[in-house]
């Protein structure tokens, strides 16, 4: 009987170690083998205050309006949706396409929730608003580091002359976010900077 | 040790109730019986002081350094759990049955597996849902219960339950696959509530483990829905058929004579039941929602057509399994007890279906009635048993509803006034006679 409790006991030991250990060699294995993208950032909402530990980050790819054609019909939201991206004249990612299935081949795409917002008729067909909620919208910081980090986020957003970005990596629909940048410097260094 | 009852001894002597022997026997059983207050309090301590050092240490490392690079990090997220890991371990091999070293042991290593999926999640910025947090978290410290064992981990499994259910009751969503995971996780738990039910129901720890179940399963209802109709108030029938369930369970032979806190079962499906009577028990709420269900509809939304889209509701299975049971239940309580008088409470779910089907008036009327009926039969009971709390149970019951109705424009002052009259008269007269058969009893020889 003890001998079938201690088994048991280094099983669950075993489990423990591998849920995060999992998680671990998961994100290294996207950082590694993935294909980078820089997902160009917008404002959060001003009342939307400091969050503590992570700034939240809203992409302008976030919302996407399109003429819903018959193929279009064919997603069903409430399954799994994956979107497929490609790079715009400027290098930051741009949503390509939706599906159902996976993408085959080096299509990066990733696996998100999907849900329409509003459909429109208009002469040329429906349009219709698909808000896209992507599994990278939080950076995780050090807690005082945060609050400002958040702060810039919000000014150089609203600054049109700066470019905020994430840089993420996406391997078969699974996505790892590397960091966060103004104008290509790091917003960590940008603290850094600030504090000194 | 119980000094109070001591202290009273020599007096006892003095009054010749006892012998100076006795006394002294008394005295030694208590000075060599083991203090059970003591070891409860030593066990609460233990684990307050556990749960209270595995929070503060998340709480450090969650400062998430920012000197450190994201390796050194990982190995101080992973120290809790390795500590964890080691404190169960030797709580397993060297102090097999120490109660408090299995409970602290396991309440650390469940708070550091929280931790460490959280910090992980954090230094890689791994960006996941509350919802599989709480699984994941569940699933890795469930078994704590069973191989430590510890007891007090199975409540904050059930806390933790709980609340990965509350964050599934979304009745916004159309259709729901995740319906099922509340009633699996808590049958997970089953062994360990029918061994603590075989050997410890008269535990305190066994009535705070029926508290934890009882407010976990009422919270949890909305989960175990699919969504697939929202009209049919499915969720009123789901609640009766549950409080039904455990009003009949309450009134198992297990609670009978024990003091009325230790059932929860009874407090809440008498309650429960009582304040669905009462909530339907207004006009307006039938305006807003009953009528849609009446076979008087004008609207082709008849009560068919709203069946027709329940046979993808789990929660129709999950009422009709619950009041089978809790029929069966109150069926077998009635030939059983011999008692003289059909309990009508726990099968309110039948005149609630009844009267929504009658829709307005004729529906409200008889949930009125039925509120009535139910509190005669408890003023009844508590007469033939000679029993204050029963009978001035049933007496408040009718009060409330007298309550509700004074503020009803509809009912003639008149009608009002006599059916407060003969409440208030009710209370003095139940209570005078129950007072005056007692004492005609106690002064009776042959009582």
């Amino acid at each position: 009987m003890k001998i079938l409790i201690l088994f048991a006991f280094i099983l669950l030991v075993l489990a423990q170690w591998f849920v995060p250990g999992q998680m671990m060699i998961e994100k290294s294995k996207i950082l590694s083998g993935g294909r980078a993208l820089k997902f160009r950032t917008e404002p959060v909402d001003p009342y939307d205050q400091f969050r503590g530990k992570y700034i939240y980050l809203k992409f302008k790819e976030s919302q996407v309006t399109r003429v819903n054609d018959t193929s279009n019909k064919s997603i069903d939201l409430n399954k799994d949706v994956y979107v497929s991206f490609k790079n715009d004249n400027e290098g930051f990612a741009k949503v390509d396409s939706f599906s159902n299935l996976p993408f085959p081949g080096k299509i990066p795409y990733v696996r998100a929730n999907v849900y329409r917002e509003s459909l429109d008729d208009s002469a040329k067909g429906t349009l219709e608003m698909l808000n896209i909620t992507f599994p990278f919208e939080k950076f995780y910081m050090e807690e005082s580091k945060a609050g400002p980090a958040e702060v810039i986020y919000r000014q150089r957003n609203r600054d049109s002359t700066s470019k905020v970005y994430a840089l993420v990596y996406l391997l078969d629909g699974r996505a790892a976010i590397k960091d966060v940048y103004v104008n290509d410097t790091s917003i960590s260094t940008l603290v850094k900077l600030q504090q000194k | 040790m119980n000094p109070s009852f001591l202290r009273e001894l020599p007096n006892l002597i003095e009054e010749k109730i006892i012998d100076e022997e006795t006394a002294q026997r008394i005295r030694n059983y208590y000075l060599n019986k083991p203090s059970q207050r003591s070891n409860i309090l030593t066990s609460i301590l233990t684990a307050a002081g556990a749960l209270l050092a595995g929070l503060g240490i998340i709480l450090i490392i969650a400062h998430n350094w920012d000197n450190l690079g994201s390796v050194t990090k990982t190995v101080f997220a992973f120290l809790p759990l390795i500590l964890g890991q080691a404190l169960c371990f030797y709580a397993i091999t060297k102090k097999k049955g120490n109660r408090i070293w299995g409970e602290a042991s396991a309440i650390f290593l469940f708070c550091a597996v929280g931790a460490v999926i959280a910090l992980i999640g954090q230094i890689y910025h791994i960006d996941g849902t509350l919802e599989g947090f709480l699984l994941t978290w569940i699933l890795l410290t469930l078994p704590l219960v069973y191989i430590v064992p510890s007891r007090l981990t199975a409540l904050l499994c059930i806390c933790c339950i709980t609340w990965y259910a509350s964050l599934n009751s979304d009745l916004y969503r159309s259709t729901r696959s995740d319906f099922w995971h509340y009633p699996v996780l808590m049958v997970l738990l089953a062994p360990f509530y029918y061994k603590e039910w075989k050997n410890n129901s008269s535990s305190n720890y066994f009535h705070f483990l029926n508290w934890f179940l009882v407010i976990s399963i009422l919270i949890s209802v909305d989960s175990m829905s699919t969504g697939s109709s929202s009209k049919f108030p499915i969720y009123g029938a789901t609640y009766l058929a549950i409080l039904s369930l455990f009003y009949w369970v309450g009134k198992g032979k297990i609670w009978r004579d024990r003091n009325v806190f230790t059932n929860p079962f009874r407090i809440a499906g008498t309650l429960g039941i009582l304040v669905i009577l009462l909530w339907w028990s207004y006009e307006e709420i039938w305006r807003s929602n009953g009528n849609l269900f009446s076979f008087r509809t004008d609207t082709d939304e008849t009560i068919w057509t709203n069946f027709r889209s329940l046979k993808y509701e789990a929660l129709l299975y999950v009422s009709i399994i619950a009041f089978a049971v809790s029929a069966y239940l109150g069926i077998r309580n009635f030939f059983s007890e011999n008692e003289k008088t059909f309990d009508p409470t726990g099968f309110t779910l039948i005149i609630w279906l009844i009267a929504l089907m009658a829709g307005l008036p004729a529906g409200l009327f008889l949930i009125n009635i039925w509120i009535l009926y139910c509190g005669i039969y408890f003023v009844r009971k508590g007469a033939l048993k000679e029993n204050f709390g029963i009978l001035n149970f049933g007496l408040i019951w009718i009060a409330i509803l007298a309550i509700c109705r004074f503020f009803d424009d509809s009912i003639p002052f008149v009608v009002r006034g006599l059916f407060f009259l003969l409440t208030g008269i009710a209370f003095f007269a139940g209570n005078y006679i129950l007072i005056k058969s007692r004492k005609a009893k106690k002064s009776s020889p042959l009582a």
